[in-house]
């Protein structure tokens, strides 16, 4: 960059003109800019290349069967709720060392009357009267939880049979507090999605498991994460993450989050971006909530997986500030390379909007699709 | 063309996420997602 604006000066005192203020000022923030979003979706991935041969923490899974509790929060869940309790039942675990709790959140569609049908020694149904939040009804969950180890699970998403032996393998490992297993966003043709959203999801689980491999993952899966039970610490009832806020909690407090692709929960993609982009609006809305709420993993002294929860969290948040800033100082260096960028911008941008119009949601079924290459893995 | 198409909306939309989430953060404002529209203190003995 400095060479860039020596040599536009040099030709400025040439042609008998100073090189413009304002466009030193665009130069500079263009190259801040890119710098910034190169390191984030290029560098950072690099780093943890790097960073995982150089220095692989691998995790001693010991296949023993300590006993667990499955926590699913629900509230109005009448047409899944039955399915996901059966799921929960057929998984490859001694029945002896399990419990399922269904905390149910003031459901008003029936779901409490199915699943107190499936009650049981192994499936207790909690039911409160009044809303708490999905926090809320999980901190109710994890005070009858009995087992030692506690597994986060959502109705929608279906766990494959063997998931929950894999997952508390990891636990073998004395410095394993939480693992979160691998969400599978399927398409309507039972492959892995690789389109849009679903692209999106396997870079970020590629990330997630990079980063496990050094250390520990920024966030478990909301869908398919367990932790030890004594690391359990009640969130305040309206967490928005409690995935990310129970898994970095465990972090800050000395112990691993890990990431275990073999322990597979399977869901549909979503229809549309669109249909993605009020999840991820949530998310990221939790993700500040996180920030605000345990400034500790802003300290490199406190957090011990600072590097990464800077690069990662903290750098997906700003990505939008930097490429509005890349795209605005742009127009005002149009000019050489500068020229060829923001053509590059616009075209991506103009690829945007016309891809909004190839995104309209297609009606999907409400049940997961239990298909993985093509094969049936489970189907009750 | 299609997938060519979906990659860059997919990329821009879910970076504009992440300022309307700032947005609902600042403004505490309701998700209307999943079931976390009312947010009262929890209650434990409400429960079981």
């Amino acid at each position: 960059m400095e060479a860039e604006i020596c040599r536009l000066e040099s030709v400025g005192r040439a042609s008998g003109y100073a090189l413009h203020g304002g466009l030193k000022m665009a130069l500079i923030l263009i190259w801040i800019s890119l710098a910034f979003l190169l390191y984030v979706h290029v560098g950072y991935p690099l780093v943890l290349l790097a960073w995982r041969r150089l220095a692989p923490r691998p995790v001693k899974k010991g296949f023993g069967e300590p006993s667990v509790s499955i926590l699913i929060a629900a509230r109005n869940e009448k047409d899944r709720i039955e399915a996901k309790i059966m799921n929960c039942l057929q998984l490859d675990y001694p029945p002896g060392k399990l419990q399922v709790v269904v905390a149910l959140d003031a459901p008003s569609d029936g779901t409490d009357q199915i699943a107190r049908k499936c009650e049981s020694e192994i499936v207790n149904v909690l039911c409160c009267s009044q809303h708490q939040g999905k926090a809320g009804t999980l901190n109710g969950a994890a005070t009858s939880a009995r087992g030692d180890i506690l597994v986060f699970a959502d109705v929608r998403q279906q766990f494959d049979r063997h998931s929950l032996r894999e997952l508390v393998a990891n636990f073998h490992d004395p410095s394993i507090g939480a693992v979160s297993g691998e969400l599978m966003l399927m398409d309507e043709n039972g492959h892995e999605a690789a389109d849009g959203v679903g692209l999106y999801w396997r870079y970020e689980k590629w990330i997630r498991s990079q980063e496990a491999e050094i250390h520990s993952m920024m966030g478990a899966t909301g869908s398919i994460y367990a932790i030890r039970r004594e690391l359990f610490t009640p969130m305040p009832p309206d967490t928005i993450l409690d995935d990310v806020a129970i898994s970095m909690n465990i972090v800050l407090r000395g112990k691993r989050a890990v990431f275990d692709r073999s322990a597979r929960a399977y869901d549909q993609v979503s229809a549309s971006p669109k249909l993605e982009y009020g999840r991820k609006v949530r998310t990221l809305t939790g993700n500040y909530q996180v920030l605000a709420r345990m400034p500790a993993l802003l300290s490199p002294l406190h957090n011990p997986v600072w590097l990464q929860f800077i690069s990662h969290k903290v750098g997906r948040l700003l990505v939008p500030y930097f490429l509005v800033l890349l795209f605005v100082a742009n127009i005002f260096a149009l000019h050489g390379i500068y020229l060829w960028l923001f053509c590059l911008q616009a075209t991506w941008y103009m690829m945007a909007w016309a891809g909004s119009f190839l995104s309209l949601p297609t009606p999907t079924s409400d049940t997961p699709q239990m298909v993985a290459g093509g094969r049936e893995v489970r189907r009750s | 063309m299609t997938k060519a198409l979906l990659i860059p909306y997919t990329f821009t939309l879910l970076n504009w996420a992440a300022i309307v989430g700032l947005y609902h953060f600042i403004h505490k404002t309701a998700l209307g997602d999943i079931w976390l529209e009312q947010h009262v203190p929890v209650r434990l003995q409400d429960l079981g």
